[in-house]
């Protein structure tokens, strides 16, 4: 056996296979979640009734801030989700605020009085504020503590399990 | 509507329309900026070429390798719509993209920051500097190995004589099995 053929393609083949390896892992289609950790934007929208409403509102008490369409299936599966938690977390001092993504309010509301919610749904023109939270894609849910900092990000459907984990840890 | 705009005459003001619903939904949406903008808000030519670099530059959020400004998405047109107005407002391209970046990550620029890409480019060219001396090493040394061996043929075919009677020997009896 030669011995330094061996180490020589060793040394070429080792680092391009591990380099390969680590781009493995990494998702390119994985967001940032940059504003974990931070500040939640403050924003001032309009509900579908036509009432202001501003982050400030929820007044040190944890938020969940939802990003949703009505063209979104992930966002009806996750619906029943957000029902449940609003139910049960509501009373005990959780806001829960939905935002519309790329919609019309007209259909939001169509779809809210067949399915029902707890909260209150905005209106965002321009997606301002989905910019200022840096969604990519809906659904994609904040979960905001009393101190207003964003404590997680979820893109995609919060399961049930993730929802009632993350609110037990911001109570 | 008639005597609405014959008392704006006689008034000398124009009779104010109601705002629609979706103008007041505009209105009051306001979102919080990190920081202020550092410059006046720039002239109209000066505003339209910066807006035109940062959408060139910044990447669509839902789309794989398209710009703000050559993505048709709707959440391309707001994300463009969103730049032009913080450029109108006098906010910096570095601002904006920093704003951005902020929000994204480092993904959502086009072209990724010099400082992360440079090494890379440059590991090619080391490769083929550290390759390219390691040939040169091993070309000379092959070449002295030759030249040894050209030089001092007496060490390969001379025996050395302390064993030449035993050599002999074999030879001999390697000759009398044949």
């Amino acid at each position: 056996m030669n011995w330094k053929v061996l180490t020589a393609g060793a040394v070429i083949t080792v680092p391009l296979v591990a380099l390969l390896a680590e781009g493995f892992n990494r998702d390119p289609k994985l967001r940032s979640n940059a504003l974990e950790g931070r500040q939640a934007p403050i924003f001032s929208l309009t509900t579908l009734d036509g009432d202001p409403f501003s982050l400030d509102e929820a007044n040190g008490k944890p938020v969940v801030v939802n990003f949703w369409s009505t063209w979104c299936q992930p966002c009806k599966i996750e619906h029943p989700v957000l029902l449940r938690a609003a139910e049960t977390y509501g009373p005990m001092g959780v806001h829960f605020v939905a935002v519309l993504y790329q919609d019309d309010a007209s259909k939001a509301r169509a779809y809210l009085n067949r399915s029902g919610s707890h909260w209150p749904t905005l209106e965002d023109p321009g997606g301002r504020t989905a910019i200022a939270y840096g969604v990519a894609g809906v659904p994609e849910t904040f979960f905001i503590d009393a101190s207003g900092t964003i404590v997680r990000k979820v893109s995609g459907p919060v399961s049930q399990e993730i929802m009632v984990t993350t609110l037990e840890q911001m109570l | 509507m008639g005597t609405l705009i014959l008392l704006a005459a006689l008034l000398g003001t124009q009779p104010a329309f109601p705002e629609s619903p979706a103008d007041v939904v505009n209105e009051l949406a306001t979102v919080e900026l990190p920081e202020p903008p550092l410059e006046d808000p720039p002239d109209a030519a000066t505003a339209a070429a910066r807006t035109d670099r940062l959408q060139t530059h910044l990447r669509c959020p839902v789309c794989q390798g398209l710009s703000v400004a050559d993505s048709p998405s709707d959440a391309a047109r707001a994300m463009g719509t969103r730049i032009e107005e913080l450029v109108s407002q006098g906010y910096t391209e570095d601002q904006i993209t920093y704003y951005f970046v902020d929000r994204y990550g480092a993904w959502v620029e086009l072209e990724p920051p010099d400082e992360d890409h440079k090494a890379l480019f440059l590991a090619p060219i080391a490769v083929v500097l550290v390759g390219g001396f390691l040939l040169l090493i091993w070309g000379r040394r092959e070449r002295k190995m030759g030249t040894q061996t050209d030089d001092s043929p007496s060490q390969v075919h001379t025996p050395d004589p302390a064993i030449e009677p035993w050599r002999n020997r074999i030879l001999e009896e390697l000759g009398e099995v044949n």
